[in-house]
């Protein structure tokens, strides 16, 4: 009998289950693809409108960058929170919690499949972005390398969203507040370091949107990118951690 | 009060077994027992029926075996396995099949087929699409390739039961798994047990269903207030000293019970007064020493004493508190 570690078996059954939903409900991926493309052009069109500038000026290309990697880290920021309250509502949260895997490392295989999937966006966002803005914003791997190098500081900050969402009852206005901090993450001048680096994912975003526009990111800008990476990952998973507890101490996992 | 036990002839290594487990909530700023001191040993191929009022602790009970609520208190003990405080994950978690509130837990958007992989796979199984083809037709499933949004309230739960039971787990908890079955639903979850138990599968059930427990568990347990207050076979749990009760309404005072009834005596009930009776003939010797008296009465009934009655007994609780319970469940 062929045997496959339980990361692997993990990570297979949930894409099982992403693409059978995807499959079936094809039309609402479509849709929610088309949501987000519109979204970003409306916004690029809605900023150039108000300054009175075009794109060939270079003015909205800090901008443009911005709201690509305020798409990813969004998706890192809410995608576990928004598993803990959609499987809540669906009382499947309690089956999840009874696997051998734990449930912060279900998280992690489904944030890894989302992450995946975030990165393909990111990097197809990247290319139109260098198409519109005529190779001034460039699809650079700096960038890409940063971006992924401060996701799991985003992570992080996803898991105590996550662990604060199985202790209150209503998930989802937990994570429309976090909208406009992972908005603020993004757009932090955060380079040159400063105290602002310290914050989770600012210094990888904004060194990611330099990047982007053909500066040298110094040597030790990663390491600190990855420190923050590290430091923001533990703090999340332990507050996580101790609300899990508490959500069991009381036995209200799994309540709506 | 130390429960009542009755004997049960079981193998020695009990597949499961929880010790003095307790467990208090806050609630509103009450102190609330939802359970105390509670003792449970489970073995391989049992049936055992979970009889409690609402709030009597039964959900507790089995969110403390799921370790999906922690324990005050207690030990589990799992199989041959060292012991751990209750309430905790461990490696049990991987041979326990659960049905939580009596309500279905499934992707609703995936078909039962689809569910049935995942949560298979999820508890790292070996998925067998004729198992689960197998399980649908002993539960009466005909359709496993539409979304379960799109199934009835009754089916939608048989496709949650073969989600929670298709990893063929050692030991099955099921809460109230006959809300929303028909009644051949109810008959086809009766076959699905028995065969379980046949191949070794242990089945706690808690129901508010008297009859599907005393039809299906050769044991049982009830519960109330946090403490065991039975736990014992069936026969035991359904021997009745009195099988009749004669109910009077009389404007006159009720004559003393013969001596022959012994210390039986009249009870007062609403707008009423109750004798238990032993059998036909006690009833049939006792209407006719007493016939002119109980041709005067108001109203005169004598019925069997049911079920119900009984199991309130055993919990030490009148209909009336029953009606009235409203502790809060966690």
């Amino acid at each position: 009998m062929k045997t496959r570690t339980p990361w692997i078996r993990h990570g297979m059954n949930e894409a099982r289950r992403s693409l059978a939903l995807a499959r079936r409900y094809w039309v609402e991926t479509v849709l929610g693809l088309g949501f987000v493309v519109s979204l970003f052009g409306g916004l690029v069109f809605a900023v150039l409108k108000a300054s009175g500038q075009t794109l060939d000026s270079g003015q909205a290309d800090g901008l443009i960058t911005g709201f690509a990697l305020w798409m990813f880290a969004s998706g890192l920021a809410h995608g576990s929170a928004k598993e803990i309250t959609e499987e809540t509502e669906q009382r499947t949260l309690e089956q999840l919690q009874l696997a051998p895997l734990s449930l912060e490392r279900l998280l992690a295989v489904r944030l890894v499949l989302e992450t995946a999937m975030g990165l393909i966006l990111l990097v197809l966002t990247l290319g139109l972005i260098a198409l519109l803005t005529a190779g001034r914003v460039q699809l650079s791997l700096p960038a890409l390398g940063l971006a992924l190098m401060g996701a799991p500081a985003m992570a992080g900050l996803g898991y105590a969203l996550a662990g604060l969402s199985l202790l209150v009852k209503r998930g989802e206005l937990l994570m429309i507040a976090a909208y406009p901090l992972v908005i603020g993450l993004v757009s932090l001048p955060a380079l040159p370091l400063s105290g602002l680096s310290a914050l989770p994912y600012a210094l990888a975003a904004a060194t990611a949107r330099a990047a982007a526009g053909g500066t040298a990111v110094p040597v030790e800008v990663w390491g600190w990118v990855a420190l923050n990476s590290v430091v923001f990952l533990a703090l999340g998973l332990a507050v996580f951690r101790a609300c899990l507890r508490q959500a069991r101490r009381l036995g209200v996992l799994g309540h709506i | 009060m130390r429960p009542q036990e009755a004997r049960v002839d079981r193998p020695a290594q009990p597949l499961l077994q929880l010790t003095s487990a307790a467990k208090q909530y806050q609630r509103g700023g009450n102190a609330v027992q939802a359970l105390l001191d509670f003792d449970l040993s489970l073995h391989t191929g049992e049936v055992i029926g979970l009889l409690g009022p609402n709030g009597s602790g039964k959900t507790t009970l089995v969110k403390i075996l799921t370790g999906l609520c922690g324990a005050d208190r207690g030990e589990l003990r799992w199989r041959d396995g060292p012991a751990q405080p209750a309430g905790q994950p461990g490696a049990h978690l991987r041979e326990l099949g659960v049905l939580l509130e009596g309500r279905g837990a499934a992707y609703e958007r995936l078909t039962p087929l689809e569910n049935a992989r995942y949560f298979c796979e999820l508890r790292e199984q070996r998925f067998s699409a004729e198992h689960c083809r197998q399980m649908a037709r002993l539960l009466g499933l005909v359709d496993l390739d539409t979304p379960i949004r799109q199934l009835s309230t009754g089916n939608k739960l048989r496709a949650a039961l073969i989600g929670a039971l298709i990893h063929r787990p050692a030991l099955v908890l099921l809460d109230e798994p006959t809300l929303g079955l028909d009644l051949e639903g109810v008959e086809r979850l009766h076959e699905l047990v028995h065969q379980g138990a046949a191949e070794g599968q242990t089945f706690l059930i808690g129901s508010h269903d008297l009859h599907f427990i005393e039809r299906l568990c050769p044991r049982i347990i009830c519960i109330h207030g946090g403490r065991k207050r039975f736990d014992g076979v069936r026969a035991s749990f359904v021997h009745q000293d009195y099988r009749y009760r004669l109910l009077i309404s009389s404007q006159q005072a009720c004559p003393e019970p013969p001596d022959w009834l012994g210390k039986r005596r009249w009870q007062e009930q609403t707008d009423s007064w109750s004798l238990p009776l032993r059998d036909p003939a006690e009833a049939a010797r006792l209407m006719a020493e007493w016939a002119d008296w109980l041709g005067s009465c108001s109203s005169l009934q004598l019925r069997a004493i049911e079920l119900r009655e009984h199991y309130l007994e055993h919990l030490g609780i009148s209909a009336a508190e029953c009606a009235n319970e409203e502790a809060p469940s966690p």
